[in-house]
């Protein structure tokens, strides 16, 4: 919470920023909704500050924050993101998104916070960021290692447990061994649950295999299952694929 | 797609009217739809010419008695199906084009996949007039689906279509648009207990969550231990937790899921690892298992939960599917368990083999070649199962001595509808269930995952299999699981909106108490509703100036004014809810309230009255039990004894008081 801890602060300086800042009016009233722990309010007043002033940080920030006392970490993300995209050395940022990204459990948001993390141990100058970076790595590697490991003799020892295979992909997704996940979720489709092409079609879009990851996705644009199939066909669409109608 | 809709947030400041609880429906109610939706967060049947709700169905004629602007005005709720006289009437009028929709979205959730069954419906496109807020819309056209309107203290909302074949497989949000119009739930409840993880949690503002956790109807929430066993580091949060969840009227007991224990007493004991059929470590989904047959394991697990037992304020303990679990038994060898050195030489002193040879495909004992000695190994399985689940619930409730008011809970997965769970994870509740006469302990139903497609109606027929099993039916409870479910189900693949209100509905009326996982996997956009459809009214009948109700768990009713129960001043009430004992009621208008108010109680209300010095009342708890009053009190007197507890300011006008564990009476002045 460093950034709410500056509230005080900003309150007190008041007169000089209302002359410099534009977004002054609508901040105070974000901030005293905060203070009253009106997050709903606070997160609308930070929302309606955004374009008045696109540049500053602070505010991304602290919506973010915001969020997390809501409990909406997810929603937290995309304020973090654009931080991380306005000031790529703001590694304090950094770190919060990959925190946030981490607990999503979502393979690319999991591999995302571990690149993360692993970026920030190798360029901040910060000694305590990067011991921080560093120490996160080192867990989220290690376990994934570790899981990769666990699951690679599990389908040695039982290789028609097809469950285990999509876990190993899961986890080398996760641990951005891409070759291996498209591998394993290749040979987990033999399941026949249609939101696997889903997943094997991510990763090889990450593979840069372009072709192959819309035959995947054309597998089951019709598929029994309507949540894999309408998920397909928003990709496709996405993708120029298929017309906008989605028909 | 969705680029016209409002901000809805523009409409959650309006003001909340009081709601009049009847509803009528005008045209046939097919399969009883509509009745079972608007049942589903306390609306009741009423007369036309008494209710607060009135549907009009697509093509419904209802010359003479037509909804009106005026009534709407005055605070008529009126839901208007597809094409109808009425509905052109408000200005919904067909474009003449149709679409085929698929996907509903909805603009409190948009990237939520909404699918309609038996979708694609051909559903004609409406012109909607102008003023209104499209809630919902087709996702690929744009055809408005859900619409509504703020009128005077009334409202109107609009869909394209009736109810789904499910009666809760389109519109899921519509009594969300129905809040956002300004529109109160009839009834309350807050009963309700939710897991919660603190990894979800860790950097919230507690003081807020514990006042929304019981705002939305929870009794009780049951956190995630393992993060707390390993050190004092996470301490600080877990007392604030505590702190700030009793301040609100909400209790805390400590989840537990042996045979796991924590991410640290895995790492520094493996030599006490639980060992799958492969004889690798037991880890099992994220569960990391602990070999409880070993006298050595379980005592340090004891030393553990006295330690977190002392270090914090715990209303109870929830000893949560303690059991082998392994979904696929032996189809997945690498989550089957138990196989550690106790259960081996265990089982060959009793049965002869080793049963390790089981798994092993060169041995002649191999499952896949004779399936009796497996199912000799999965009886003596689960007889290990309910000898652990006997000696927790013994160990924990030997706590008492210590800790009186602790609470205990066993949630243990179902094993009477679905008899496979016997097979896959060792349960036997049939044998389990006779402990409720020996122990005191809620036995919670974990709603396994075969299930869960089933739809609402799965819970009274569950209830029914457990009820014969045992007399205390007070003791029983079912937990449901609020996560994507595997399998297709519409309209979504987690339960939310109507479906979510018609499970907790269905829950509540058939067993004594309900749980659910989790307090963070439920959609934020559901929260806030979970009360008023855990609310079971079985009548309701408008009388002369106010109404009588009937409620066998109690209930609290809309009612924003002083208010007279069965003709005496009632001290039960915050400024939004009355809040009733069991049984049947009549609230009425009151003059004036009084001086001390029981703003909320976390316990079972037997009796209030309002006394020349200030209120007394009589409760009954599982648990230890809080009492909110909107004033300091000098002193209270528990069963005519002064005691000592000191009521603490929650922040937001109300003084908590901590009250003890059984049925007492209670005096405040």
């Amino acid at each position: 919470m460093r950034r709410l801890a500056l509230v005080p602060l900003l309150l007190l300086a008041a007169p000089v920023f209302a002359q410099q800042d534009p977004a002054y009016g609508i901040l105070t009233q974000a901030y005293a909704a905060l203070d009253a722990g009106n997050y709903d309010a606070a997160i609308s007043y930070f929302l309606q500050a955004l374009p008045i002033d696109r540049d500053r940080e602070d505010i991304r920030e602290d919506l973010g924050y915001t969020y997390i006392k809501d409990g909406q970490d997810q929603a937290a993300m995309g304020p973090f993101q654009q931080v991380m995209d306005m000031a790529p050395a703001n590694y304090q940022a950094a770190l919060q998104y990959a925190f946030l990204a981490y607990e999503q459990q979502d393979n690319s948001d999991i591999a995302q916070a571990r690149n993360i993390f692993l970026l920030v141990s190798q360029q901040t100058a910060d000694p305590v960021s990067q011991a921080t970076a560093e120490t996160a790595f080192e867990n989220v590697d290690g376990t994934l290692a570790a899981n990769i490991a666990y699951y690679q003799l599990a389908v040695l020892l039982d290789p028609m447990d097809y469950t285990d295979h999509q876990l190993l992909a899961d986890y080398a997704e996760q641990r951005s061994e891409l070759t291996l996940a498209a591998q394993e979720f290749k040979i987990a489709l033999d399941t026949g649950f249609a939101s696997l092409y889903l997943d094997y079609a991510r990763v090889l879009g990450k593979l840069g295999d372009v072709a192959d990851q819309i035959q995947a996705l054309e597998s089951v644009v019709n598929s029994a299952d309507p949540y894999t199939a309408e998920q397909a066909r928003q990709q496709l669409a996405a993708m120029g694929q298929l017309p906008a109608s989605g028909q | 797609m969705m680029r016209n809709l409002i901000l809805i947030s523009l409409l959650a400041s309006m003001p909340c009217v009081a709601v009049n609880p009847g509803f009528a429906v005008i045209g046939a109610d097919t399969s009883s739809a509509w009745t079972t939706v608007l049942n589903s967060v306390g609306f009741q049947p009423a007369p036309l010419a008494s209710a607060g709700v009135v549907v009009v169905k697509q093509g419904a004629a209802c010359d003479p008695n037509c909804p009106t602007a005026a009534a709407v005005s005055n605070g008529l709720v009126l839901i208007l199906e597809g094409s109808s006289a009425t509905s052109a009437a408000f200005g919904f009028t067909p474009s003449g084009r149709t679409a085929p929709i698929r996907r509903e979205v909805d603009e409190r959730a948009l990237s939520l996949l909404m699918i309609w069954q038996l979708a694609p419906a051909t559903v004609p496109i409406f012109n909607v007039p102008s003023g209104t807020t499209v809630f919902s819309a087709d996702y690929w056209s744009g055809a408005p689906l859900l619409v509504g309107k703020k009128m005077g203290s009334g409202a109107i909302l609009w869909v394209a279509t009736a109810p789904g074949p499910q009666t809760y497989d389109r519109y899921p949000y519509l009594f969300q648009a129905m809040s956002d119009l300004g529109v109160p739930f009839p009834f309350q409840a807050r009963k309700l207990s939710a897991f919660l993880d603190y990894s979800y949690r860790a950097n919230v503002d507690l003081d807020y969550f514990a006042a929304k956790w019981r705002a939305s109807g929870l009794r009780a929430i049951h956190l995630s231990a393992w993060y707390f066993w390993d050190s004092t580091a996470n301490d600080a949060w877990l007392q604030a937790l505590i702190a700030a969840c009793h301040r609100h009227g909400v209790l805390v007991y400590m989840w537990l899921e042996l045979p796991h224990v924590s991410q640290g007493f895995w790492n520094a004991n493996p030599q006490w690892r639980e060992k799958n059929a492969l004889l690798q470590d037991a880890q099992v989904y994220w569960r990391l298992l602990m070999n409880l047959q070993n006298p050595d394991c379980v005592n340090a697990i004891v030393a553990g939960l006295n330690s977190l037992l002392s270090r914090a304020n715990w209303d109870g303990v929830n000893l949560a599917e303690l059991y082998f679990e392994s979904l696929e038994g032996t189809t997945d060898l690498a989550e089957f368990t138990p196989l550690n050195d106790n259960i081996r030489s265990g089982f060959q002193a009793q049965g002869g083999f080793d049963p390790a040879d089981l798994f092993n495909a060169a041995s002649s004992r191999y499952f896949a070649h004779d399936p009796n000695d497996l199912q000799t190994f999965l009886n003596y399985r689960a007889s290990v199962v309910y000898q652990m689940q006997t000696d927790w619930i013994g160990r924990i409730s030997a706590l008492h001595a210590t800790y009186p008011a602790l609470d205990i809970v066993l949630t243990t997965v179902d094993d009477l509808y679905d008899p496979t769970a016997r097979n896959l994870l060792g349960v036997d509740s049939a044998r389990l269930l006779p402990l409720l006469n020996q122990y005191n302990f809620t036995f919670t139903i974990e709603d396994p995952a075969e299930l869960w497609s089933l739809g609402p109606q799965r819970y009274p027929a569950l209830a029914a299999l457990y009820a014969p099993l045992t007399n205390q039916q007070n003791s029983l409870a079912v937990d449901i699981n609020v996560v994507a479910r595997p399998g297709i189900t519409y309209p979504t693949l987690q339960q939310t909106g109507l479906e979510l209100w018609q499970l907790m509905r269905l829950a509540g009326s058939a067993f004594h108490g309900v749980m659910f996982y989790s307090e963070s996997s439920v959609f934020r956009q559901d929260f806030s509703l979970l009360g008023a459809a855990s609310a079971q009214v079985t009548s309701y009948a408008p009388a002369a100036t106010g109404m009588q109700v009937t409620a066998p768990n109690g209930v609290g009713v809309n009612w924003p004014g002083p208010a007279q129960v069965d003709g005496q001043l009632w001290p039960v009430k915050d400024g939004t809810y009355v809040w009733l004992p069991p049984g049947a009621h009549t609230i009425a208008p009151a003059s004036a309230d009084p001086a001390w108010l029981l703003l909320d109680l976390n316990a079972d209300l037997v009796s209030a009255q309002v006394t020349n010095s200030g209120i007394s009342f009589a409760y009954s708890s599982t648990s230890g039990a809080i009492a909110i009053l909107n004033r300091q009190p000098n002193q209270v007197l528990v069963d005519g004894a002064a005691i000592a507890a000191q009521a603490v300011s929650n922040g937001a006008g109300g003084w908590a008081l901590a009250l003890p564990r059984g049925a007492h009476s209670v005096a405040v002045q």
